[in-house]
């Protein structure tokens, strides 16, 4: 991609998402196979800039780990067809598909991958890696899932994205660990119904979406920058909403996703698991919060020849902070 | 050495070999090929060792292994303590303040020099300079030396004539490979008192994958002769990237996030001495110098490859 054309990206993007629907609608699981292997390809060269040594670095790591599960996934799959275990549920070759596809999607133990990757890709595709590549592995996963496996797999990407996201500087690694922690929801959520799944996966998309358009905007890659930029109030404002929206409390648009699938964890009576969601949620909260904190009422220094005004772009802004404050209220109109 | 494909410039000799028992000469001309020159060419790009095929292990036997490693276990014990604390405090530095200067190593003890690794070309029977890393009579470090252009005639080598300092890896607890990380950080600052001569200074960060593990970023850092010292602030900016020292084309920025070494070489081809005085080596972050790379990569047409 020596000229990095506009016309090339959309080709490759045009390619991942039909990759995506091939892998979620064929009716044999290696055309699942198939879609898993077209989406890596397509997505190697949105990610490889070769004037950036990191980036070409960056995406030969993460051929190598989604190669290495999609070849776990086909060798579970031939297993699965010569042995003729079609309908049995809880059993080893279940386990080893869901571990293939858990792989696939950076999700706890297999997330190592995933904070370094983030690290090296810009802010647009660690979007597309952290909403759009999650799709096909999360639909194969509710195919054929061990319920038991997932359920310590929950509780290991819980606790994981809220430890691992506590020490961190670098903004891209932190919202990296907030992935996998609401991997951790939306696992449990496809295990009750694909409808709820969407509604989640839809809501922290949009989530996501205003975080990385922000801090793309601002070209902030780092947590100093937050501090000795010198930013607008209604963009430090925006910044409180969407982090506190992400970390899922209420009046914010991220709260509603995670109060109905605790209602469904009470339903099924998991009480065990309702504390561990509460409590690393907590944890989320607690980094969102000391991030915020230190860039609204801590004043570092003010740089006056550094000037975040961003007028053109302050009505996205403003209209992603009015989405993320009022949808909650404003979703109660839709069911009317 | 299967991996090096050996040219051979030949010559032919034509041998006649007679018969003692027929007397009579053969008249079969038997071609042998002597090899007169030898120019080995690489013809991959992977490499096997990260030193560069030379061989710098020092050999102990297993039992002064398993002892030294006695020794040093309780020594790794705290560190890994340590880091298991600052884990559990979770406060990492958040920011650099503008006109701070956060010193990397300050050289005012001995024991900063163990840091350190001095090489030059006479090591490995390449040259004839020499170099050595010591205290200065003023209480620094000096980096001090013989250079020698000589080339050794044993045909191995074109060229002679380096010296250089280079930090060592920097570790975590039980020996495992750490980086630096400066993201926090623009600028390079060194008080040095040099003697007039030019001296590179390299940094080097080694990634995960062979392709990147010789390439180094320089700077020519030019000295004062002077008894005064002087402050050199170099914004990272303006490092230029070098594989294995041929300046490449396609020039990128440095990562900062996964800095592995830094060092400082001379080889300006001036046979003579040299000596550098070093004060510290330190990292502060400039508010005011917003370029992000100072060599402009021209946009060029397709059929232009290397860039």
């Amino acid at each position: 991609m020596l000229t990095n054309n506009n016309s090339n990206k959309m080709f490759f993007l045009f390619i991942l998402f039909f990759s995506t629907l091939i892998s979620i609608s064929s009716n044999s699981w290696f055309g699942c196979w198939i879609g898993l292997e077209i989406n890596l390809l397509s997505f190697i060269p949105l990610i490889s800039n070769s004037k950036n040594l990191l980036s070409v670095e960056t995406s030969l790591k993460y051929f190598l780990t989604q190669s290495l599960a999609s070849i776990n996934f086909l060798f579970m799959i031939l297993i699965k067809f010569s042995l003729l275990k079609n309908f049995d549920m809880n059993n080893i070759i279940s386990i080893m598909m869901n571990s293939s596809l858990l792989m696939k999607m950076g999700s706890a133990p297999f997330h190592f991958w995933f904070p370094n990757i983030v690290e090296g890709l810009s802010w647009m595709n660690n979007f597309m890696l952290m909403t759009w590549q999650k799709i096909s592995p999360m639909i194969l996963l509710s195919y054929y899932f061990n319920k038991n496996f997932l359920i310590f797999m929950i509780i290991m990407n819980l606790i994981i994205g809220s430890l691992g996201g506590l020490n961190q500087t670098s903004l891209r690694k932190l919202l990296a660990f907030s992935s996998i922690n609401n991997l951790g929801w939306m696992i449990f959520s496809i295990m009750i119904s694909e409808n709820l799944w969407l509604f989640y996966f839809l809501i922290y998309s949009m989530m996501i979406f205003m975080m990385i358009s922000l801090f793309f905007l601002m070209n902030m890659y780092f947590m100093n920058q937050l501090f000795i930029n010198n930013m607008n109030f209604f963009i430090k404002l925006n910044l409180l909403i969407n982090f506190l929206s992400l970390g899922g409390l209420p009046p914010f648009m991220g709260f509603m996703p995670k109060w109905i699938i605790i209602n469904f964890l009470l339903i099924n009576k998991f009480y065990f698991l309702t504390f561990i969601f509460m409590m690393t949620s907590l944890i989320i909260i607690y980094y969102y919060i000391r991030i915020i904190y230190s860039s609204f009422m801590f004043n570092y220094f003010k740089m006056k020849w550094v000037n975040l005004l961003m007028k053109n772009n302050m009505s996205l802004i403003n209209l992603s902070s009015f989405i993320s404050i009022s949808s909650m209220i404003l979703s109660t109109f839709i069911f009317m | 050495m299967s991996l090096l494909k050996t040219n051979v410039i030949t010559s032919v000799k034509y041998l006649r070999s007679f018969s003692v028992l027929c007397r009579k000469s053969n008249q079969d001309h038997h071609l042998k090929k002597c090899p007169i020159l030898f120019n080995t060419q690489r013809w991959l790009f992977w490499e096997r060792h990260r030193k560069g095929g030379y061989d710098t292990t020092i050999k102990t036997s297993n039992w002064e292994h398993l002892k030294n490693g006695l020794v040093e276990l309780k020594h790794e014990l705290k560190l890994f303590a340590k880091e298991l604390k600052e884990l559990y405090d979770m406060d990492p530095l958040l920011i650099a303040r503008p006109g701070e200067i956060d010193l990397l190593w300050c050289f005012n003890s001995p024991t900063v020099l163990e840091k350190f690794v001095t090489t030059c070309d006479s090591d490995h029977g390449e040259g004839y300079s020499s170099c050595n890393l010591e205290m200065s009579p003023a209480g620094r470090a000096l980096f001090h030396g013989y250079l020698d252009t000589r080339v050794p005639k044993d045909g191995r080598i074109k060229k002679a004539g380096y010296c250089a300092m280079r930090s060592k890896m920097q570790r975590k607890s039980f020996k495992r490979a750490s980086t630096f990380d400066w993201h926090l950080y623009n600028t390079l600052v060194l008080k040095v008192r040099g003697d007039g001569r030019a001296y590179l200074l390299n940094i080097s960060t080694e990634g995960y994958y062979d392709i990147t593990w010789n390439d180094i970023y320089h700077y020519i850092l030019y000295t004062r002769g002077g008894p005064y010292w002087q402050v050199a602030k170099i914004p990272f900016s303006k490092f230029v990237l070098g594989s294995k020292g041929r300046l490449q084309d396609k020039q990128t920025r440095m990562r900062f996030d996964k800095v592995t070494h830094f060092g400082i070489s001379c080889g300006d081809k001036i046979v003579g001495k040299f000596n550098l005085e070093i004060e510290y080596v330190g990292l502060e972050f400039d508010p005011t110098h917003d370029e992000e790379f100072a060599y402009e990569m021209y946009k060029t047409d397709k059929y232009i490859v290397a860039v």
